[in-house]
């Protein structure tokens, strides 16, 4: 294990110990792109958004993909949950929301998508947290 | 001594890491991960799968009916635990109410269990006081089927169990299956543990 892998896990540590597991939000603005609130440097250092990608099903329904690249060089794991608005800015609640766990190997860039919950849905909101504790192949 | 007797036991149980009951946000990370069983974030995220999976299928959008008409068919539960299965077809029921994309009926039932009998009566009464109770029942479009199957197995003290959640959507008018997914929940560690 390199110097750098070492202390990249100390500070994620010591960040973690000291409750600054920070959530980083990234929120389309209604064309196509996005906006990021980064709160959280060492997530955003193993998932950051890269590109997005928005389209419409038969239906209206609106979907998102959004790939997600990791800078780190040993794998690691972080949390996510998409939120959904509709044009009024109002949150639709869905059924089956639900913040979910995804690995990353080193260097990757992975994909994360989502269908909305309503054909009423016009903004996404991705929120990323880190996980609960730096990632070993043992936890 | 009084002070003694009672500050000791505290302090060994804040030592000991004892932790009073608070809520959860059921969607949040600081729930319990499961070894032995199908944690609750499991069925939410094997619903939000498979919801997203038919609605992007597009095939609820074709239906004769719009919504759609669902029949709820066999979800067998074959993993080494006991639950019930609407944990899991409940969340996609309400996903795709609330999204307006499917009704379920309870005209045609799996062994005509009717899960509201007073609904389904009130419904015979009126069909009957309104002279429509012999015009055929309305059929649903699709039904729903599914398994939930498992697999565990061990390397050293690490263990590792699976869960596969399979679901199917029949089209009632071709007895096609035109829709069908799966998706799995791996867990691996020693032991369970809060949060993830």
């Amino acid at each position: 294990m390199t110097s750098r892998v070492l202390a990249s896990h100390a500070v994620a540590a010591l960040l973690l110990s000291l409750g600054c597991n920070t959530t980083n939000t990234y929120t389309s603005n209604g064309n196509g792109g996005y906006t990021s609130v980064v709160t959280n440097g060492w997530l955003a250092y193993k998932a950051t958004v890269d590109n997005v990608r928005e389209g419409k099903l038969d239906d209206g329904t609106m979907k998102v993909q959004i790939d997600v690249r990791s800078d780190q060089l040993n794998p690691q794991r972080f949390n996510y949950l998409f939120e959904w608005y509709d044009a009024q800015g109002m949150k639709i609640d869905s059924a089956t929301a639900t913040w979910q766990n995804r690995f990353i190997k080193p260097q990757e860039t992975i994909t994360l998508g989502a269908v909305a919950p309503t054909r009423t849905c016009s903004r996404w909101v991705l929120k990323l947290s880190d996980e609960k504790q730096p990632f070993t192949p043992n936890n | 001594m009084h002070r003694i007797a009672i500050t000791v036991p505290a302090a060994l149980a804040l030592l000991a890491g004892c932790q009073n009951a608070q809520y959860q946000d059921p969607q949040g990370t600081a729930l319990i991960v499961s070894l032995n069983k199908v944690d609750i974030q499991d069925f939410t995220s094997a619903a939000d799968a498979m919801v997203n999976s038919m609605v992007e299928a597009g095939v609820l959008s074709k239906a004769a009916h719009q919504p759609a008409l669902l029949g709820i068919s066999k979800v067998e539960n074959r993993t080494d635990t006991q639950f019930d299965t609407d944990e899991l077809v409940k969340k996609i029921r309400v996903a795709l109410l609330k999204g307006g994309r499917a009704q379920v009926t309870q005209q045609l039932t799996l062994g005509n269990a009717k899960e509201d009998p007073l609904g389904d009566q009130a419904n015979q009464m009126a069909r009957f006081q309104e002279g429509t109770d012999r015009q055929p029942i309305e059929l649903p479009d699709f039904t729903l089927s599914g398994k939930i199957l498992f697999d565990r197995t061990k390397a050293g003290s690490t263990r590792q169990v699976a869960y596969i959640f399979q679901m199917s959507l029949v089209d009632t008018a071709t007895n096609r299956v035109v829709w069908e997914d799966e998706k799995t929940i791996v867990k691996q560690g020693n032991q369970n543990q809060v949060g993830f």
